[in-house]
């Protein structure tokens, strides 16, 4: 059994970074060579002189939640940026992203296929343009804020940190944006909840003390203000009462 | 209260953070726990390097790999305090445990896997083996046997990364031909007759190095006394664990939908180590399967951190340098070990770095305190690793080919 010692002097001086090891050719996926040509082809067809051309730039979202990829997609689009894919299978994701030769990953921190996809880009390391994830250490806060708002976010080598830099702001914006409207519907579902166990209770007493409405909401009131208790919570206990005693009639 | 922020992956071998946390023993140290699960090792990681948890769950070598920029610029991490032993298992389909023909010794069931897997590959169909990263023991455990075993794991099989909790669907739609996973996600797949467990990692390497409790070196340096009352409540937890008294109610800890989300049952298996080989079998005692206590288990060896490197080295993943080895046995941080359980009762190994796999019968080590006596911590084919001489381990294999 051969150890794969790497066949370059490899006996540096350690600073903490390491000469990577060649890996074997073999254990390279097709992924990686189509990936160059694409990358070759544009260089070809696009100038990288204009920072703000985004033209070509091909994103693909992983993400598990269906609703939060579209509205980042939606995002991506309003931006001029049209070639966006939508992935979330987990069995397939690394072979459909290898068709797909995408410049940025957008990937939910959530999502279980990253150590899959991590090891494929580990394989792609060994050629030319390989494609890493996107840690700018000149910006720390940004990356922060990305795996704050659960986003993680893989680039071709080589792509200009200005031209990754707003399409990873404007994930996360959309996945804060995601995350807040996510926390306003359970809200709003609770406080749904919440109006109909007191709507129950008001007619309760309503049937109970032959009172109108207001009067019923009135008692409420005040016996939650007397016990120190919520509304909502008076009225749980009195229907749950209802429910265990009953009255037959 | 102090608050340690604690990254996992539901598997059965984040117990005692868990334990530690449930049972009220971080409290009783004066911190508190929040156990944060996540889906993959690369968020675990991400989540620990960026601040958002102060502590993780973490396989050695991705701790390993992390300290020492190998994937993407290094964040230096520190180990002081091992979560577990072994608790992985080698699970293959029905279909290919049939034709590897009964349940044989480790040895015996690596030379037949080996044939089926070179015989496969000249036919065009490589098996096809899950690990759980990269830079995980279940890669470098696997990789050992089968190389060991006498085919070439690059060239002769496909080795894949799926998620543990993934493993038993791969199983079942055929995406893999087999896998190395912790607990109890072999034994899930055995459940749903779609695995049958043919080796334990323990029958590899006895003592094998397996998860391990990950810091950023700067909290372990602004949180010292913190971190202490943290390793202390994890050492506690450990005598809970592996109280028979305590099993079930630790089974059923585990088994909540915020922990494990497995049946109680299931996990109870690596727990008691005794496992199901297969679907109806009846639970058979594994020894060693996991080992989260007894003998120092926990004490972070530093030469544990070299065989891992080595390995490392010899599939391409590192340079071999002896700086190299050096920093990856820096990570392991037996000082903070020491200073944080001087004074109870748990057992101090006065050296950091012993020679792995050379114990076959139990063995008295000298100990700063406490009596120490080391069980055995064979490799399968028995051959040693002397952290001094790494390089002449290397080329043994080498030599062996």
């Amino acid at each position: 059994m051969p150890i794969r010692l790497p066949s370059t002097p490899n006996v540096q001086p350690w600073n903490g970074q390491v000469k990577r090891a060649r890996l074997p050719q073999a254990s390279c996926s097709n992924f990686t060579l189509r990936w160059r040509q694409a990358i070759d082809t544009r260089a070809h067809t696009h100038s990288y002189a204009a920072p703000q051309q985004e033209v070509g730039l091909k994103i693909a979202i992983v993400d598990e939640n269906a609703a939060r990829a579209a509205v980042i997609e939606q995002g991506l689009r309003e931006a001029g940026l049209d070639d966006v894919a939508v992935l979330a299978e987990r069995v397939g994701l690394v072979a459909r992203l290898e068709a797909l030769a995408p410049d940025v990953v957008l990937m939910s921190l959530g999502n279980p296929g990253r150590d899959q996809l991590e090891e494929s880009f580990s394989l792609s390391r060994a050629l030319a343009r390989p494609i890493a994830m996107f840690v700018d250490q000149s910006d720390e806060r940004a990356i922060a804020e990305a795996i704050d708002a659960g986003i993680s976010a893989y680039v071709v080598d080589g792509m200009r940190k200005d031209r990754i830099k707003p399409i990873l702001e404007l994930a996360v914006r959309r996945f804060n944006a995601f995350s807040r409207l996510q926390m306003e519907l359970a809200e709003a579902k609770s406080a749904l909840a919440e109006r109909k166990v007191i709507d129950r209770a008001k007619v309760l007493l309503m049937k109970r003390r032959g009172i109108d409405e207001p009067a019923a909401y009135a008692l409420l009131r005040k016996q939650a203000m007397d016990s120190g208790r919520r509304i909502a919570e008076i009225a749980e206990a009195l229907v749950t009462a209802e429910a265990l005693l009953g009255d037959g009639s | 209260m102090s608050l340690f922020k604690i990254g996992f992956l539901p598997l059965v071998d984040a117990v005692l953070p868990v334990v530690a946390h449930e049972f009220g023993l971080a409290k009783a140290e004066g911190i508190s726990i929040e156990m944060v699960r996540d889906a993959s090792w690369a968020t675990v990681r991400d989540r620990l390097i960026y601040g958002q948890t102060d502590a993780a769950h973490l396989l050695a070598p991705l701790a390993i790999a992390t300290s020492m920029g190998l994937d993407r610029p290094a964040v230096p991490l520190a180990a002081p305090f091992m979560l577990g032993l072994n608790g992985n298992a080698v699970t293959v389909t029905p279909h290919l445990a049939a034709k590897l023909a009964g349940n044989a010794e480790i040895a015996a069931t690596g030379r037949r896997l080996a044939t089926l897997a070179r015989a496969q590959a000249e036919n065009g169909r490589k098996l096809r083996f899950a690990v759980v990263h990269r830079y995980s023991s279940h890669n470098y455990m696997l990789r050992y046997w089968l190389a060991a075993s006498g085919c070439d794991p690059d060239r002769d099989v496909e080795i894949v990364v799926v998620p543990p909790p993934f493993v038993a669907e791969a199983l079942g739609s055929g995406e893999i031909d087999g896998s190395c996973v912790g607990e109890p996600w072999s034994s899930v797949a055995v459940e749903r007759g779609v695995g049958v467990i043919i080796a334990a990692t323990t029958h590899i390497w006895r003592r094998g190095v397996e998860k391990l409790l990950a810091l950023r070196t700067s909290t372990l340096d602004e949180r010292r006394d913190d971190v202490a009352a943290l390793i202390r409540a994890l050492h506690t937890a450990g005598k809970v664990v592996i109280d028979p008294a305590q099993r079930t109610a630790v089974a059923t800890l585990l088994a909540r939908p915020d922990y494990i989300g497995q049946p109680p049952e299931i996990i109870e298996r690596a727990l008691s180590n005794r496992l199901a080989r297969e679907q109806g079998a009846p639970p058979s005692e594994v020894d060693d399967f996991l080992v989260l206590h007894r003998e120092a288990a926990n004490f972070p060896w530093r030469s544990q951190a070299m065989w891992l490197y080595s390995q490392m080295v010899r599939w391409g993943h590192a340079p071999f340098s002896q700086d190299g080895f050096d920093a990856a046995a820096a990570v392991f941080r037996p000082d903070i070990y020491r200073a944080a359980l001087a004074g109870t009762d748990a057992i101090l190994p006065g050296a950091s770095a012993k020679v792995e796999g050379a114990i076959a019968e139990p063995t008295g080590a000298g100990s700063v305190s406490g009596r120490l006596i080391l069980g055995p911590d064979r490799f399968f084919d028995g051959r040693p690793f002397d952290p001094d001489r790494a390089a002449a381990y290397l080329g043994f294999h080498e030599g062996s080919a």
